[in-house]
This record gives C-alpha cells, structure tokens and sequence, in this order.
C-alpha cells in the first residue's frame, strides 16, 4: 500500500510541475514582444534581421527612432542598414483612422534602382510595421506618391505585399475555405464538410483538397472518400477541366462505398474550387466511366448530398 | 552440458550466424541507401537541367513579345499554364525590380517577391533549388533584355526576330536583365519511387535475412559439428580408458586437435600402465623374501626335533638375510617415495664435493676390496655445490656401488670431478660387465633389472638408479649413461652450481 502511495505522490508532484511550467510560458509570451530591425544581407540578395530594443514605445518616438536607425551603421558584420548614405527622409505623417503611415523622402531616393530599392523599401516597410498602430505604409518621393520600376503602387504596403521566400522555413504559405464531400456509410449518400486549410503555395490547392479526401472525416458516419494509399501521378487544369490521373483504382479498397459515390466525392469536391467546371478522371492512365453516365467529363452532381 | 542463453550468444554457431548475415545484410543496407540518395540526386539534376531548358524556350518569348509591360498576352499565359500543368507546378514571371507580373496559379501577382534566388536570377544567375519538404524542385531563370532595333543587315548571335517578324531584338550591351522566370516543379514522383524501391529492398533484405539463416545453419554445422564430434571423443575416452584413439579426420586444426589428444590419451595409458606395473612389482619384491622365508621356516618346522644345530643355523642366517633385503626394499620404496611427493623438502646447503666423494669412496671401501675392485678419486678442481647433502650422497653412492657390484675381479672404477662457472662434472666408469643396448633405455626406471635371474647374487632393490635420477631432476641437472657390454659403463652428471627454486635448465 506504501508503495501505491509514493506512486501516486510522485505522478501528482511531477503532473503539477508540468502545468505550472505550461502556464508559466505562456504567460511569458503575452508580456514580451520582440523588436528586429530590418537590414539587407551581405551579397544582397534578401533581408536580415538584428535585434532591436526601442527607447520609446511611443509611435511617433519610435518610428523616428527607425528611420534614424535604418539609415545609421550597424555593427553586425553580416548586413548593412537598408538606408544608403544620401537618401533622405523628409517628414512621416500618420493618419489615425485608417493606420496608415506615410513616409515621404527627398528626389535622392531614386538613384537607389532595380532589386537594391525593392530590398530597401521592403525592409523599411517591415520594420516600420511593428510600430503600435501602423497597419499600412505608404512612400512618396517629395510628397509624390511613388510608383516603383516595377510599376507596383508604393501606396498602402503591408506584409502581404512581399513574399519572403518561396522555400525552407518561410515558404509561403496559403490558407483557403475548401469544401470536401464524402460518402456515408450507407455507400451511397455525401456528407458536406467545410474546411479552412492551409498549405504550401507551390502546390495547387487541388491536390490539396485530394489529399483530404483520403483523410477519416471528423463527422458521425462518413467515410474517406480515397483509399489513403493512393497517390496521385499527374494533375493539370486547362480550361475550367481538371484532369486527375491516379496509380491504382479509386474504389476498389473501399469495400463499403459505391464507386459513383467515390467519384462524385472527387467531382463535387473539385469543382467547388474556382477555375474548375469538370473533371476527367483516370486510374492509371485509362479514364474512368460510370454506367449510365456518358462520356469521360463529370460535372457537379449534388443530388446525393445529405446536407446541402 | 546443457547450455545458458549466455552460452549460447558465445557459441561458435551463433557468431558463424552473425558473421554470415551481417556480411549480407549491410553492404545490401549500404548499397540501398546510397542507390537512392544517389538516385534522388540524379533525378533531380535531370529535371533541373530539363526545366532550365524549357525556361530558356519562354524567355526568349516573354522578352521579344514584351509580355513584362504587357502581361495578358493570351496564347503566351495559355502557353505558361500548359507547361506549369505538365510539370505539377507553377510559373511565375518576375520583373527586374521583384514584382510579381503573373503567376499561373493567380495567386502572388502584384506583390514582391524578396528571396534571394529570386534577387540572383534577376541579376543574371540562373539558380536552382530542391525543396525537398514539399518535394519541389524551382528553378530561377533570367530573362534576357532585348532592345528594338531597326532592320540591321549584320547578323549577330544575339539577334532574335519578333513572331511577326518585323523587329529585330538585340539583347543589351550592357547585360541587364528584364526579370527572371520562376518555374516550379512536382517531384512527387521521386518520393513515390523512392518509397517502392525502399520497399523492394526490404523484401530483398528479408530474402536475404532467411538464406543467410540456412546458409549460417549449414555452414556452422559444417565448422562445429567435427568439434562437437571431437568433444564427444574425448568424453568417451575420459569415462572409459580403454577406448582406441580417434580417427584423426576432418579439416587440418581438427586433425591437430585430436592428434595432440591422441598423444596425451596414449600418456595417459602409458602412465597408468606403469603404475600397476610399479604396484605389481612392489608386490612381487616385497613378497620374495617372505616366500623365501616361509620355505626355511617350513623346513625347519618340518624336521621336528630333530634337526642338527647346524641346520638351524643355517638356516637362520639366510632367514636374517632375507629379512634385511626386505628392510632395504622397503626403505629405499620409502626414499623414492618420499622423492615422488610433489614438494618435496629440499634441504639446500653448499657441500664441498671433493670432501663428500672422499668419503663416499671411504665408505665403500669394503665392499670394493671384499670384490677386489679398484677405486679412484680424481679431483681437478675444489668444487662447492648448493644442494641437498643426504640426497645427493645416496644419488652417488648407488651409481658407485652399481659400478663396485657389476664388476669383475680386478676391475676397476674410477670416480672423477670436475667443474666450470656454471656446472659441476661428476664421472663414475667402471670396467664391469656392461649394459646390453636394448636395455640401456630402461636402467633408471624403478625395479628394472637387465638379468632378472642373477638379481638374488647381486643383491639389491632395482630401485638405486630410479632414486639416483629422482635426485639429479630434483637438483636440476643432468645424467647420461653409456656402456658397451662386456667392457663397461660410464655415468655423467652434470650438477648446476646455483640451486635455482624453479627448475629451468
């Protein structure tokens, strides 16, 4: 019995200590914001970044406090502040309904051209956004609004604006509303499900939503839609059709659905997208047919759909 | 015996199976894993190079049909969606200041793009990069910027003419660069090859799992089986002494094995042997003079009152002399067994050997002139042994004795000494009857006797030359006899001056 105790003692203690530890981290992450100055990298191909503890929390004492930052020189040996020597900011004006926040700067600023001025404005963009109550940035080169030798607007930037890198840790990441159907567990019926998603911007959102359907639903009695170890060989969109080749037979695991509920479970889900109207379908590499439906071509068929 | 686990892991065919199946199994791991890296790398180069290529094709489009400037060009954005569908991937044209002019999955246009492969393509580096997490391969190509010219009749490498032929392009002196174009590719595929192939070889390295198991069960069986035949020999033979010798078969370290065992085993009979021999032997002198006794007694008892004195004395004298032999019998067994012990008491003291013979000699005297036999003492040299002084003097009275007793009338035997730095020489030669050749061999084992017949006359255990060696071993040295029979024997001793505790020559 002694032995029980210690045990129970014991898991408690450490149990506790867990919550605690779990509690206190958190709590650490609402009270501390971290500042980073924006700079460019050393062969200048990117932006890099370097701690920043600002004076003043104030807006307007901060942001001056950037932009005098931006143009000094820094110690780090491995980036250089994005403002050239020469380049001027003349005055900032802040309008508080919209939080934008306009820079303007002197005729100097454009000897800085190409990717050095891209780099250059998207780091004092960047770094400016962290300031309390800047939600847009605009520049103007003498009180005119700048339109870049990329012909994009200098007007209203914000994070969306760029895309920092299209791999590794930043690459760019889409979130989407997609709308899945899959069968139920009669075989023949689809449950509507809605999703949010997110995913990698370098692979079309179709094969995104495939990939769900391979996926348990979380809703009482329905049912994957794909067998989960079917992979997809080709997929290509032209238009509005989507074609699907996949390497092996889309129902023959699934023992409890009917194939037209499988197919209709792509189709639906498919053409939901934007850009798609129908759908071929082959498994591997001979297109698919349903008895009684002609052709190859499939259109959005709600019919079966429990909950429309 | 019954083996543990423990004795097993240790076995000799538990490691034949190791051997064998880690010999397979890991050059077959080593060779996958790099098939497929180096797989998975020349895969991706290939496409790499194929995508550059088609990159080139475009550019060569965007630049002469100004599509930068213009980005709704029709058949050129079909053109783009075509291959980005061909390639499971995207397209994206990028301007010479990082704005986004289109992207085929309409998504990224009008914003800027600030990755760095993107900054080096548009400054002229045509870049690659493999995101092997979502298992893409993009490739950054820079376009090329062409400015019009007028209808020139030079005809230059970098001259391109429009598709509708009026303009002719050149690209720039200077080699600026009007974009890049961002191709992105699907390899999916490779991870999907990659996942069967790694399947493939694991089934081949389950095969190979169970034909290296028979391979290792035959060849083990193959090694060990001799040995466990050999074990089972020596077994029989240890329960059972009078088993043959093994048959030396098998491969050569076997055939060694049970030769050297053979050998021993034969030792081991012969030792045996001896020694009933030596126990029937001890029996035998021990009971000749009671049986020699028991006669006269009986005779005596047998005349009843009325034997003459004389008998009686007679008779009585001979029963003392067999009693006496007896005693001796017993005392030197005694001796020799007290010699046998293993550690024996060596009593090692220095001894003056010139003194020691002397009185030997002395001793003997006696019996010499009793045998009219000569007697000599030659000293070379002050000799001084550590040895053990009873030991020895019974060791070199029994061979000058032998040579006293084995002699004729007038003969001789001559006793002489010598030494170096290290040893010291001890001859006794006599003039005697000799020793046959055939049994020259056998002289200093115990009871053994060149002419059994004559041993009464002679007197005598057969065990003095048995003693003698025990001593000399014991000392560490060395005694050689020769004889020609008839003329007579020569004995050498060699005795190192230093006694050393463990005996090594």
């Amino acid at each position: 019995m002694k032995h029980c105790h210690k045990i129970i003692a014991l898991l408690s203690l450490s149990l506790s200590l867990v919550l605690m530890s779990c509690s206190g981290s958190s709590q650490k992450k609402k009270t501390e914001k971290t500042y980073v100055l924006y700079d460019i990298n050393a062969d200048h191909t990117g932006l890099a970044t370097e701690e920043y503890y600002p004076k003043s929390k104030d807006r307007s004492k901060m942001t001056d406090e950037i932009l005098d930052l931006l143009g000094d020189k820094t110690e780090k040996s491995d980036m250089t502040r994005p403002i050239p020597n020469g380049v001027n900011v003349q005055d900032t004006l802040y309008d508080k309904e919209s939080g934008n926040l306009t820079v303007s700067f002197t005729r100097s600023y454009m000897t800085v051209t190409g990717t050095d001025e891209t780099l250059m404005r998207a780091a004092i963009v960047k770094t400016l956004l962290q300031v309390k109550g800047v939600k847009t940035v605009t520049f103007q080169v003498d009180h005119t609004d700048l339109v870049s030798a990329s012909g994009i607007s200098g007007r209203m930037m914000d994070d969306n604006t760029f895309v920092m890198s299209m791999a590794g840790k930043d690459s760019p990441v889409q979130s989407a509303d997609i709308t899945l159907y899959y069968p139920d567990r009669d075989g023949t019926r689809l449950h509507k499900v809605k999703k949010k998603v997110t995913y990698s911007s370098n692979i079309h959102i179709a094969r995104v939503v495939i990939d769900y359907l391979k996926k348990n639903p979380e809703v009482k009695n329905a049912r994957p839609a794909l067998p989960s170890g079917i992979q997809v060989s080709s997929l290509a969109v032209a238009d509005g059709v989507c074609y699907v080749n996949f390497d092996s037979d889309i129902s023959s695991k699934n023992n409890d659905v009917t194939e037209e509920a499988c197919v209709y479970s792509i189709v639906d889900s498919l053409t939901d997208l934007y850009g798609i109207n129908r759908v071929q379908i082959s498994e591997n590499g001979s297109n698919l047919s349903l008895r009684g439906h002609e052709g190859t071509l499939f259109e959005k068929n709600d019919t079966n759909v429990i909950n429309k | 015996m019954k083996l543990s686990i423990s004795g097993y892991l240790r076995s000799l065919r538990f490691r034949i199976f190791l051997i064998v199946f880690l010999s397979s199994a890991i050059p077959a791991l080593i060779l996958t894993k790099v098939a497929l890296i180096i797989y998975e790398k020349k895969q991706t180069e290939s496409d790499i190079s194929a995508v550059i290529s088609q990159a080139q094709t475009l550019n060569n489009q965007i630049a002469t049909t100004g599509f930068m400037e213009n980005p709704d060009l029709d058949y050129l954005t079909a053109e783009f969606t075509a291959i980005g569908n061909a390639n499971g991937g995207r397209i994206m044209v990028i301007n010479s200041s990082l704005g986004i002019v289109y992207d085929t999955y309409g998504v990224d246009a009008g914003r800027q793009i600030l990755w760095s492969d993107a900054v080096r393509a548009v400054n002229g580096e045509t870049v690659s990069y493999f995101d092997r997490k979502n298992q893409c391969i993009i490739v950054t190509v820079p376009i090329p910027s062409f400015t019009r010219i007028d209808n020139s009749k030079s005809a230059d490498r970098n001259q391109v003419v429009t598709p509708d032929g009026s303009a002719i392009l050149k690209s720039d002196a200077n080699g600026k660069f009007s974009g890049a174009l961002m191709i992105i590719r699907s390899e999916l595929y490779i991870a999907n090859n990659l996942s069967f192939m790694r399947d493939v070889a694991l089934e081949i390295l389950f095969i190979l799992f169970f034909v290296s198991v028979l391979l290792a069960i035959f060849i083990s069986d193959r090694v060990v089986s001799p040995v466990k035949k050999t074990t089972e020999g020596i077994v029989k033979a240890r329960e059972d002494p009078a088993t043959e010798s093994m048959p030396e078969l098998s491969y050569t370290e076997i055939r060694q094995l049970i030769h050297e065992f053979n050998e021993y085993h034969r030792k081991m009979k012969e030792i045996d042997a001896s020694r009933s021999e030596f126990v029937s032997n001890v029996s035998h002198e021990l009971k000749t003079p009671l049986a020699s006794m028991k006669v006269l007694a009986d005779s005596i008892n047998s005349m009843g009152d009325g034997a003459p004195i004389e008998i009686y004395r007679d008779f009585m004298k001979d029963i003392t002399h067999e009693i006496d032999r007896e005693n001796s019998v017993i005392n030197d067994l005694l001796s020799l067994v007290r010699l046998d012990r293993a550690g024996v008491s060596m009593n090692i003291a220095p001894v003056i050997m010139n003194d020691m013979l002397e009185h030997l000699l002395k001793m003997l005297k006696p019996l010499a002139e009793k045998s009219e036999v000569d007697m000599v003492l030659e000293s070379f040299r002050p000799v001084t042994v550590e040895a053990d002084e009873t030991k020895l003097n019974l060791a070199l009275m029994n061979l000058v004795e032998n040579g006293i007793k084995y002699n004729h009338s007038g003969g001789f035997v001559h006793v002489s000494l010598n030494a170096d730095h290290r040893y010291c020489y001890i001859k006794v030669e006599d003039s005697g009857i000799g020793i046959p050749a055939d049994s020259i061999d056998h002289i200093f084992e115990r009871f053994y006797r060149v002419d059994k017949s004559h041993s009464r006359e002679i007197g005598g255990t057969g065990l003095g030359l048995a003693i003698t060696w025990n001593v000399i071993m014991l000392h560490h040295g060395e005694i050689k006899v020769s004889s020609i029979q008839g003329s007579g024997t020569e004995f050498d001793v060699r005795l190192p001056l230093k006694y050393i505790e463990e005996g090594t020559k």
